[in-house]
């Protein structure tokens, strides 16, 4: 007896989005199933930002559908989607942090956005995450005062403290170190094995991708051209992919 | 004969060259001219969208008590002194020019009165509102614009905020606030900087000036100046908010939205202000012992 598929969190299906006259995203489809790692890989300039965006209901798609935990979100009023967006914690490729505010206050501000006053609780939680990425000991500093490494740390314990049901990432170890990377890599790790959390992460870091994804999707001329195990994808024949895992430059060679 | 076919030919030619060019230019100029009108008619239109969502915000969305304190500090508090000095130096000048004009007939006790009405009916809604536009509206396109430009405002989307209910309702509400509280400075401190000038400086009988511009100025003079700085509030923070929440490309597309703002609120309080003035005028006509 076949086991039943797990469900979709997040299913995207035909995306059609154009962006100064630009197709940017051709009819991508996909599904992030809960619980899963989901690693959307593919060159600079093929869209990985703008499916996200449109995940997460940030842009709207000209065609096609997307439902986050079985709510239909395009076309819905940005007002509506208030307590969907509260499903899912975001970061940002810089952080996105709120430069007028301290790293105490960024992470605070889901919480007291959610309604929640008690100032000891708050205290609390904000700790708790921020032990969780290491940056309890710069509750008081402002994001300018940051590296970019801290910046993204503190824009995950932003993301996280609200215990969200899925959490999206966009390039979360772009310009970092290897160690920072590595670091930020755990972290994704954890909070999926520990929280259950379901994740898709933007990316081109194939270092990361074998540490963190439990599938991987490659997106091409905005669409998804391939999904499947890790396994699979780096043992692809498929020329384009292996040309973007091979690291070569455009032109194939003469011979 | 054939020389005559050959001009008639020529200036055939020409003719239909002139009539092509023409009709180009026409063509052309209908064309920019549609696009130019449908650009700034849909401008028009997001400027009423955001009014909508600010509406909208208003009646359903959250309060935020702190957001508001910290906008009436940076606007009204914040504003005092710019607001106050303009007034002011505005007032005097205006006081001497009139004296200066009045004294030839022997009425330079009346230029109280003079500097009074239009200091509340035109001058002190007015020069508040650009001064508040050069100073609060462009710092609003400014940081609102920064944050679109560094993904703060889709951070807090992603957070389930509305950007108009946290950014813009907050600054509306604040500068509805401080709006009329700012051109009541700058009336008062022109009317007081244009006494010194006139009665201390040029020796005008105290009592004389007093009396004129008490008995001229009534409560519809103050109650147009502060009509006028409401609506002049509210014109200012759409339209710079608007500027912050579409700025794009980065640093330069900041800068343009700062300076637009403030060039786009200004000439809107000018022009608006011709109408109200039409308008109020006929709400509070000038009283007959005026």
């Amino acid at each position: 007896m076949p086991h039943p598929s797990p469900a979709a969190f997040i299913e995207a299906t035909g995306l059609i989005k154009h962006l100064g006259g630009h197709l940017v995203l051709n009819g991508a489809s996909l599904r992030l199933l809960e619980g899963e790692t989901l690693a959307v890989l593919g060159r600079s300039g093929d869209g990985k930002s703008v499916l996200l965006k449109h995940l997460a209901g940030l842009m709207m798609p000209e065609s096609g559908s997307v439902r986050i935990d079985g709510d239909e979100i395009v076309g819905v009023d940005e007002r509506r989607l208030g307590p969907v967006r509260r499903k899912f914690g975001l970061l940002f490729q810089n952080g996105a942090l709120f430069d007028s505010f301290n790293v105490e206050e960024n992470v605070a501000f889901p919480l007291l956005e959610q309604g929640l006053r008690d100032s000891g609780e708050i205290r609390r939680r904000v700790r708790v995450s921020l032990e969780a990425v290491g940056m309890v000991d710069h509750l008081m500093k402002m994001p300018i005062h940051l590296s970019g490494g801290q910046r993204k740390r503190v824009a995950l314990a932003r993301a996280i403290i609200a215990q969200p049901h899925c959490l999206l990432y966009d390039e979360p170890t772009a310009g970092l170190d290897p160690i920072a990377t590595a670091n930020i890599d755990r972290l994704i790790r954890d909070f999926q094995r520990r929280f259950r959390v379901t994740s898709l992460v933007i990316t081109h870091d194939l270092q990361s991708v074998r540490r963190i994804a439990d599938r991987i999707a490659f997106l091409c001329a905005g669409r998804i051209h391939f999904i499947g195990s890790p396994d699979a994808f780096f043992a692809t024949e498929d020329p384009m992919m292996r040309q973007f895992l091979d690291g070569r430059a455009d032109e194939p060679e003469a011979s | 004969m054939r020389d005559k076919k050959i001009t008639g030919g020529g200036r055939t030619l020409r003719h239909g060259y002139v009539v092509t060019c023409s009709l180009v230019f026409m063509v052309g100029l209908i064309r920019n001219l549609g696009s130019w009108l449908i650009g700034r008619l849909a401008y028009l239109g997001q400027l009423a969208g955001l009014a909508d969502q600010i509406r909208i915000s208003m009646l359903r969305g959250k309060w935020r008590p702190r957001l508001l304190g910290e906008q009436l500090v940076a606007t009204g508090f914040g504003s005092q002194l710019v607001v106050i000095t303009t007034g002011a130096f505005v007032g005097a000048v205006f006081g001497f020019q009139i004296f200066a004009k009045f004294r030839g007939y022997a009425l330079e006790s009346a230029t109280g009165a003079m500097v009074s009405v239009a200091m509340c009916r035109e001058l002190g809604p007015v020069v508040t509102a650009l001064m508040v536009a050069g100073r609060v509206g462009s710092s609003m396109a400014a940081e609102i614009g920064t944050m679109k430009v560094t993904e703060q405002i889709d951070a807090l989307r992603a957070l389930g905020v509305h950007p108009v209910d946290y950014l813009v309702t907050p600054r509306l509400l604040a500068m509805m606030v401080s709006m009329p509280l700012l051109i009541a400075e700058a009336i008062a401190f022109g009317i007081l900087l244009s006494y010194v000038v006139v009665v201390e400086g040029f020796g005008v009988p105290v009592a004389y000036y007093r009396n004129h511009t008490l008995d001229s100025t009534n409560m519809e003079d103050v109650s147009i100046g502060m009509i006028k700085g409401f609506v002049f509030g509210i014109i200012i923070v759409i339209i710079s908010c608007h500027q912050g929440l579409h700025a794009e490309n980065g640093a330069v597309g900041v800068g343009r939205s700062t300076t637009e703002a403030m060039v786009i609120s200004a000439l809107w309080v000018l022009i608006v202000n011709f109408f109200l003035s039409l308008l109020l005028n006929i709400v509070f006509p000038y009283s007959s012992a005026a």
